[in-house]
């Protein structure tokens, strides 16, 4: 039985949603849509059906909001509502079948990323939640996060600035690049705040591509295949490079700290992600 | 030498023109820079909340946990709407007045509205009129979402919302400051008993519905479904998908639907009657006697109305 954050919607059921809702959240440039697009494949490799879905998306208000956001009329109560209609529209008609039927859903942004922004301009807080209050639980949200410094290059060699990511409808007058940094800013401490409330699991975005991606497949995996993510790893290279640098730190943390440390492997043998990472040294 | 050669005063004169150039221009740096922080400022609504937040203990009382800092600017959190609450609204002391009318299809509210437009405009007040679902930002997607049926009970709810926010944003509350009347042809109220008749959780609604502003006077005209349903039968030529609640499967003939659901929506408006204390009217009764009654109700509230004479 899945659960909402608050009031349900009419006519939708929660029972009987075997399917796996995975969030995937992080600022503009914290490199999101780059994870989901190599959690995918892998996740469809190992014979999962996979749904991927993002802001404005939706068929009934994906194209009315990128319409309206190419002019400057659009208010803050307006911008707020509309992304509401957009993810109503997609939570009903493509994430709620799609658990349904057994998919995996990997959503690029969920709730929080839309309360983030509804909240750094100006809504009340206690507003947004009672509307996004229908929308369901998901299994597990990882915060792709990235300090201000790290995403700056990011966005400046990739795309370049965006007037709404650079907050400028929040700060007019102001220089897009120093729209860009308040902007993100705010809306960073804003996240911060959410990742307590809403408990996420945090993931380093600063790493390059490929080791978030390491560490996201492993967490994912806990979720998606229990009983696999308790077996040993596929023994790649550097898989057997992680776990033999994991000992050498282990012996050289302590004196009798590599004995130690080695006994509870061979116990639980075959070590799990988590136990892996509890021996690290302190 | 060349540098002698040239007049003494000309070289003064260039020299104390360029000194009083120079001066505008700083002058009207300053002055810009000091509109552009005012400009910013109002824009995030920080004149206020600097000001009420300034004491710890107040800020304590506002709810302010936190705050960061932007440019020369310190943002308080959680921030104050800057669109307040049904609430907030109810005492607002805005300029100008909001008159409203609800009711269901076919109850003469809109011939009542255009009649009170008419005597407003004749006495010389700055008017404006605003129709339910009317936003051009977001027509396109409820022509959409009705057109190729893609509207949840949910989604309705919302891009009406939407629709509603969009209007208060730029055609209501701006107006509202300025000190114009504004009459808007259905309001919230028609949400709330649509969406519940629909099956929304009226809580939800209502909190959706938090940025609206309170109308000075909601006029409800009362109306026989009976009575609605003869004048509508005889005037148009059909019924409407969504207005007749087709949508909700009810029943297949369209006015058998629109019975049942114009049905349930009343009920709704009786219980929203002492709710928001909507202003009755008999709509059974003859237009004038309707229009004379809304005409001495909003004569009342005219008294300190800030008049917007378009031609003197």
């Amino acid at each position: 039985m899945r659960q909402t954050y608050g009031k349900q919607l009419p006519g939708m059921r929660l029972t009987d949603l075997p399917g796996k809702l995975i969030v995937i959240e992080g600022t503009d440039g914290a490199g999101r849509t780059t994870q989901i697009n190599l959690l995918k494949p892998w996740l469809e490799e190992l014979g999962h059906a996979v749904l991927d879905t993002g802001m404005t998306r939706s068929r009934l208000a994906g194209d009315g909001i990128r319409r309206a956001k190419e002019h400057n009329n659009l208010g803050r109560v307006t911008q707020s509502l509309f992304y509401a209609t957009d993810f109503i529209d997609r939570l009903e008609k493509e994430i709620v079948p799609a658990l349904r039927a057994g998919f995996i859903v990997l959503t690029d942004r969920y709730i929080y990323s839309l309360m983030a922004r509804a909240i750094v301009r100006g809504m009340d807080p206690s507003w947004i939640r009672s509307i996004y209050g229908v929308a369901l639980q998901p299994d597990a949200v990882f915060y792709l996060r990235i300090s201000i410094d790290q995403l700056l290059p990011r966005v400046v060699f990739s795309r370049g600035f965006d007037y709404w990511e650079s907050g400028m409808d929040l700060f007019p007058g102001q220089d897009i690049y120093e729209g860009f940094c308040n902007y993100q800013a705010t809306l960073l401490a804003e996240f911060d705040r959410l990742a307590e409330e809403y408990k996420f699991e945090i993931v380093d975005a600063s790493a390059d591509a490929k080791k978030v991606s390491e560490q996201l497949k492993k967490k994912v995996l806990e979720i998606v295949e229990p009983a696999r993510a308790a077996t040993p790893a596929a023994k790649t290279p550097d898989a057997l490079a992680d776990a033999f640098a994991e000992k050498v730190l282990a012996i050289l943390a302590g004196k009798n700290g590599g004995r130690e440390a080695e006994k509870p492997s061979s116990g639980t043998f075959p070590p799990s992600p988590s136990n892996n990472s509890a021996r690290w040294p302190q | 030498m060349p540098a002698f050669s040239f007049p003494i005063r000309y070289i003064h004169l260039e020299f104390l023109l360029k000194i009083t150039l120079a001066w505008q221009i700083v002058c009207l740096r300053c002055q810009g820079l000091f509109m552009q922080r005012e400009r910013e400022k109002d824009q995030l609504g920080l004149g206020l909340v600097r000001t009420l937040a300034r004491r710890p203990g107040r800020r304590r009382r506002m709810g302010i946990t936190s705050s960061i800092h932007i440019g020369p600017y310190e943002i308080f959190y959680p921030l104050k709407p800057s669109v307040s609450s049904v609430q907030q609204y109810g005492q607002h002391n805005l300029p100008g007045r909001l008159f409203v009318v609800e009711g269901i299809d076919g109850s003469g509210k809109s011939t009542q509205l255009s009649l009170l437009h008419k005597w407003l405009d004749a006495k010389g007040y700055g008017v404006v009129f605003s129709e339910w679902n009317s936003s051009p930002l977001v027509k396109d997607t409820t022509r959409l979402g009705k057109k190729k049926k893609l509207l949840t009970p949910a989604t309705f709810s919302l891009v009406h919302a939407t629709d509603f926010a969009d209007r208060t944003e730029h055609s209501i509350l701006p107006f509202l400051k300025a000190g114009a009347i504004v009459l808007c042809d259905r309001y919230v109220y028609t949400a709330f008993a649509r969406d519940a008749a629909r099956g929304m959780d009226g809580d939800w609604v209502r909190d959706l519905y938090g940025f609206a502003v309170k109308p000075t006077a909601a006029f409800y005209f009362k109306v026989p479904l009976e009575t609605a349903i003869g004048r509508l039968v005889g005037a148009r030529d059909g019924f409407k998908y969504y207005e007749a609640g087709l949508d909700l499967g009810l029943t297949c003939d369209a006015e058998d639907s629109f019975r049942l659901f114009q049905g349930r929506i009343l009920e709704e408006y009786e219980k929203m009657i002492p709710e928001f204390g909507l202003t009755v009217i008999d709509a059974t009764q003859p237009v004038e006697a309707q229009q004379a009654q809304v005409r001495r109700i909003v004569q009342s509230h005219l008294a300190n109305a800030k008049e917007l004479r378009i031609q003197p």
